[in-house]
């Protein structure tokens, strides 16, 4: 099958990869650059382990073509660190135990981010709504919820960082 | 001397006892000397010179693996039992 | 809550963040599926579409041409596959099983079995080529339920299967029974003639998956000298060694298995499935291999845990219970081994009980081979006992937790199995049950009630070896091989960090391949920070000697007059002398050498575990709806190393046993299909489903370990099934004995209609 050209900002840097139009974002995420922070749990918008950044909006990456990215803005979990100062979701996940294999990880920041960047100060139902999406079989989620809120605190207090 | 419950399963090899105290020091030992008394039971543990992989034993609150040359200490008392696993 | 005094421990209690902690939360963490090797290419397996049928032909030829297959695969190429069952003994049996399972030989006993498997450049590629393999079936009827399986006239799925027990074969014609087995003691009769209230019920409960996150995945490289790598997810990286030199014939010492990062296990990934289908594909093919199952394969091909029946009878007199009658049929799947041993075993732990008869019988079904699931067999026994001990202290007008403390086993009770417990924490944790603000908290409002629970797990010892290298800088490498599912490179860390008196952060535990540490026994029994946590402490006093022995030679004093306490060493005989950890550390090349601390050992003293859960719920009326309003969970820990992963450990085995309750289960059609093989109709709790769990830690240390630990992963999943139902039962009147209690079956039993 012939592959597509495509260009993309990724983790607000410039890249541009080759694809089979019948290639998910997750694979292409995945195989074709390397980036295995994204985790397929399902493969069909189940389970959100998938769960990336796509102009702003959370996606499951399973359910994206690679194709369907040209010229838009993507965000993965090997984006939020700058340098070794890690994101404050990731560091509350730290703080507050909220992951024991972590393989839903990665998602569920994700998902995070992006409500904690359009609604600054959700409360835990909000939270749990939000994340429905994501699923977690280690936890219980309990201490993810409580990560977030915090994070969104913490967030809140902080200057405000630019996303590009 | 070692107090060895009888599988509820095997009791009637040994009359209906449930319940033996034996002179042993070793795992096989006891299972010799239950034999003794209750004949076809060894046949019933043991399957070609090892403990037959789906039993275990219960043993001072656990239950764990034991090989036929095992000590076991004297006031013990000890139990077979189906093979358990955790998950 | 400490009930017992403990000593005053410098990091054990404290809550560091985990070693492996950056890493997942930055996305670098590898696990299985994202190895990457030169060359590697993918498989693909072909599985069963009937839940049982013969085999009579694979015509390969046409998947073998298609352009870009590297490689084809079926059971021909597994050495064990000839093996007559009938010349086998035991042990070789369970060989020949695991190996029919890899990819089925004659026959195929469920849908999803595996039957061929291929290998390309790409995984579409593969997938192509799979639809081009002819297999010729002649289906047979098929047989899904345990007590449709255990009827005379049931379709057998192995012709050569009689009933076994304890080594003694019992039927006279094949049977789906696979086993039969009984604990006895003192006189039911007598008891249930004798009873004030009797009450007798019987339960169903369905076969439900782990539902780990991360589906199986093996990648394996093998050298044309025979050597073979194997990176695989799962839960013990020398069973999976064992088990593919097993299947595979092939030598022990050729094989490496490295245990990537493991994204979820809870006991599902002790079998194996792919790494010998990715082994023989990278023979056959020469390059690096990876084969991952889809979440459909997940669900239908690899160990969900037993559906069951059981029928339970239960007498009381005044407020003891004093006799208990049970018949436990649980479904073992194609093959034999369920765990219904293990629920018998544990269904009365919590109770002094003199009289009973529990007879279980292990059942196999057309439906995939069942694997352990997070305290296996438990669950659904305590199920059953449960909700009928709610009952009896319900007809016996007393409180449910009391009527428990009243009947509560301790030290020296003895259980079905007829031995005394050692020191236990039952008594302790019912206290802080009924003592919980929870519990002293009122429920009000229609619709709404509260249920509770008790239940218990053995927990696991077995093998463990840790080696424990001090750099000079007095920092440790701890070298380990117990893979990390739920935080024990963070518990083993604390322990020696523990032992030596030194800081948590100096130790950097690593989980290393097979070719690099002593066997190690799988994560698995919640044994980890209990047995590895007893080879880190003996490595421990190992390095502690080995130092005594250094200082002493440095000082010129005898070694009994050196002491080694609070991260340091010092002469008694002249107070100057002394040097820390890390100045000794330092010095080791002027000393005699690297310092080593090691320890392999099989781990006796496992402590078992008691948990009683509360819970309160609302039921919905109009959608059958059960929403959970207020969670507690009690359980003794022994001694909580890392209270932050002690409790992570309770709430996710809260949140499955709520998923157990409420929703998940395989739906099956008449042809043996499961139709919700997903997570859109496998229905697991999500974050919207359930609130904050709270935990109350109790800690009876366990006199068996040095730190007192017990195992805390698996109890958690054992009370919660009974004490929703228990809940449900309060909130509506309707006692539930089939699980789950999905909205539509609320429904229909509030409208009189099941």
């Amino acid at each position: 099958m012939p592959r597509t050209q495509v260009q993309t900002r990724l983790n607000g840097v410039d890249v541009d990869f080759l694809c089979e139009p019948r290639q998910s974002l997750l694979e292409v995420l995945r195989d074709e650059l390397g980036l295995t922070g994204a985790k397929e749990g399902c493969n069909n918008g189940n389970c959100g382990a998938c769960s990336v950044i796509v102009n702003g909006r959370v996606v499951n990456s399973c359910c994206v073509l690679g194709v369907e990215v040209a010229g838009a803005r993507v965000e993965t979990i090997e984006g939020l660190a700058h340098g070794d100062k890690l994101h404050p979701l990731q560091q509350a996940f730290l703080d507050e135990a909220a992951l024991q294999c972590g393989i839903c990880t990665p998602g569920f920041i994700m998902a995070s981010r992006a409500l904690l960047e359009r609604e600054p100060e959700p409360d835990e139902h909000r939270v749990r709504y939000w994340l429905a999406g994501n699923l977690c079989r280690c936890t219980g989620y309990d201490k993810i919820v409580k990560a977030v809120l915090g994070a969104a605190a913490e967030l809140r207090d902080a200057p405000k960082q630019e996303v590009k | 001397m070692i107090t060895v419950i009888i599988p509820a399963v095997l009791r009637g090899l040994c009359g209906g006892t449930a319940k033996l105290v034996i002179a042993a020091t070793t795992v096989d030992g006891l299972l010799r000397a239950v034999e003794e008394r209750c004949p076809g039971f060894y046949d019933r543990v043991v399957e070609q010179g090892h403990v037959r992989p789906e039993l275990m034993f219960a043993l001072d609150g656990e239950v764990v693996p034991l090989a036929l040359h095992d000590t076991l200490r004297s006031g013990a008392e000890i139990a077979i039992v189906p093979a358990m696993a955790g998950g | 809550m400490t009930t017992v005094e403990k000593p005053a421990y410098s990091v054990i209690g404290t809550r560091p963040v985990r070693p492996d902690g950056v890493e997942k939360v930055t996305g670098k963490a590898q696990y299985g599926a994202d190895i990457r090797l030169s060359g590697m290419i993918f498989g693909r397996v072909l599985r069963s579409p009937h839940a049982h049928a013969r085999i009579l032909s694979i015509d390969t030829s046409a998947a073998e041409a298609h352009p870009g297959i590297l490689a084809v695969l079926t059971y021909r190429d597994l050495p064990a596959a000839e093996d007559k069952m009938e010349e086998l003994g035991e042990s070789n049996i369970n060989v020949k099983e695991a190996s029919d399972n890899v990819l089925a030989s004659d026959k195929v006993l469920y849908r999803g079995h595996a039957i061929a498997a291929v290998a390309a450049a790409s995984p579409h590629v593969a997938e192509e080529a799979l639809a081009k393999i002819k297999v010729e079936y002649e289906i047979l009827p098929a047989v899904l339920d345990v007590r449709d399986a255990m009827r005379e006239d049931a379709p057998l799925l192995n012709e050569r299967r009689f009933t076994k027990s304890m080594g003694g074969v019992m039927s006279e014609k094949p049977s789906n029974i696979a086993a039969h087995n009984q604990f006895k003691g003192g006189d039911i009769d007598a008891a249930f003639a004798d009873a004030d209230v009797v009450i007798e019920r019987e339960f169903t409960t369905s076969m439900v998956h782990q539902g780990y996150i991360e589906p199986q995945v093996s990648t394996a490289s093998w050298n044309a000298d025979g050597t073979l790598t194997i990176w695989t997810s799962t839960q013990g990286a020398f069973a999976v060694r064992g088990l593919v030199a097993e299947i595979l014939r092939h030598p022990v010492s050729s094989i490496r298995v490295v245990p990537m990062e493991i994204g979820g296990g809870f006991g599902g990934k002790l079998p194996i499935y792919l790494d010998p289908v990715a082994a023989l594909l990278s023979k056959k093919s020469g390059r690096p291999v990876k084969v991952s199952m889809s979440r459909t394969d997940v669900f239908e091909a690899t160990g969900p845990t037993s559906g069951t029946h059981i029928r339970l009878k239960m007498a009381a007199k005044g407020d003891r219970i004093t006799g208990v009658q049970a018949v436990l049929s649980y479904e073992a799947g194609a093959y034999p081994g369920s765990a219904v041993g293990a629920g018998a075993m544990c269904m009365l732990a919590p109770y002094n009980v003199e009289n009973f008869q529990l007879d279980t019988y292990d059942v196999v079904v057309n439906r995939p081979k069942t694997a352990a699931y997070r305290a296996p067999g438990a669950p659904a026994a305590a199920f059953a006992t449960e909700s009928v001990v709610d009952e009896i202290a319900r007809q016996l007008k007393i409180d449910p937790l009391e009527f428990r403390r009243k009947n509560a086993s301790r030290q020296d009770t003895r259980n079905v199995m007829g031995v005394a417990f050692p020191r236990i924490g039952n008594e302790e944790t019912l206290d802080a049950a009924i003592n919980s603000p929870h519990y002293r908290a009122p429920i009000e409002g229609p619709n709404r009630g509260r249920g509770v629970a008790s239940g218990f797990w053995f927990n696991g010892g077995m093998q463990s070896s840790v080696v424990a290298a001090v750099n000079t800088d007095g920092t440790i490498n701890l070298v380990e091989g117990s893979t990390d599912i739920g935080g024990t490179r963070a518990s083993l860390a604390m322990q020696l960090a523990e032992t030596l008196g030194v800081a948590y952060e100096t130790i950097r535990p690593v989980v290393v391949d097979t070719d690099s540490i002593g066997h190690n026994d799988v994560t698995g029994g919640s044994r980890t920070t209990f047995a590895s946590g007893m080879a880190v402490f003996e490595a421990g006093m190992d390095i502690r000697r080995q130092m005594i022995t250094r200082a002493a030679k440095l000082w010129s004093c005898t070694e009994d007059e050196v002491v080694y306490e609070d991260g340091g060493l010092r002469c008694l005989k002249d107070s100057t002398k002394e040097l820390t950890f890390k100045e000794l550390a330092a010095q080791s090349a002027r000393t005699g050498g690297p310092i080593v601390g090691k320890a392999s050992l099989i781990a006796r003293g496992a402590g078992g575990a008691f948990a009683t859960h509360i819970v309160d719920v609302e039921v919905d009326p109009d959608t059958g709806k059960v929403t959970i309003l207020r969670y507690t969970a009690v359980q003794d820990v022994g001694t909580a190393i890392h209270p932050a992963y002690v409790e992570g450990q309770i709430q996710g085995g809260v949140v499955q046993g709520i998923g157990w309750a409420l929703n998940e289960e395989y739906f099956y059609d008449e042809s043996g299909r499961m139709v919700n093989s997903s997570f859109l109709d496998y229905r697991m709790p999500t974050a919207l489903d359930v609130p904050n769990i709270d935990t109350i830690i109790v800690e009876v240390p366990n006199p068996g370990h040095p730190y007192g630990v017990r195992g805390v992963g698996e109890v958690p999943i054992v009370p919660p099934l009974a004490a929703i139902a228990n809940a449900v039962a309060d909130a509506t009147g309707h006692r539930f004995t089939a699980l789950p209690m999905s909205p539509r079956k609320v429904l229909e039993a509030l409208d009189g209609l099941e």
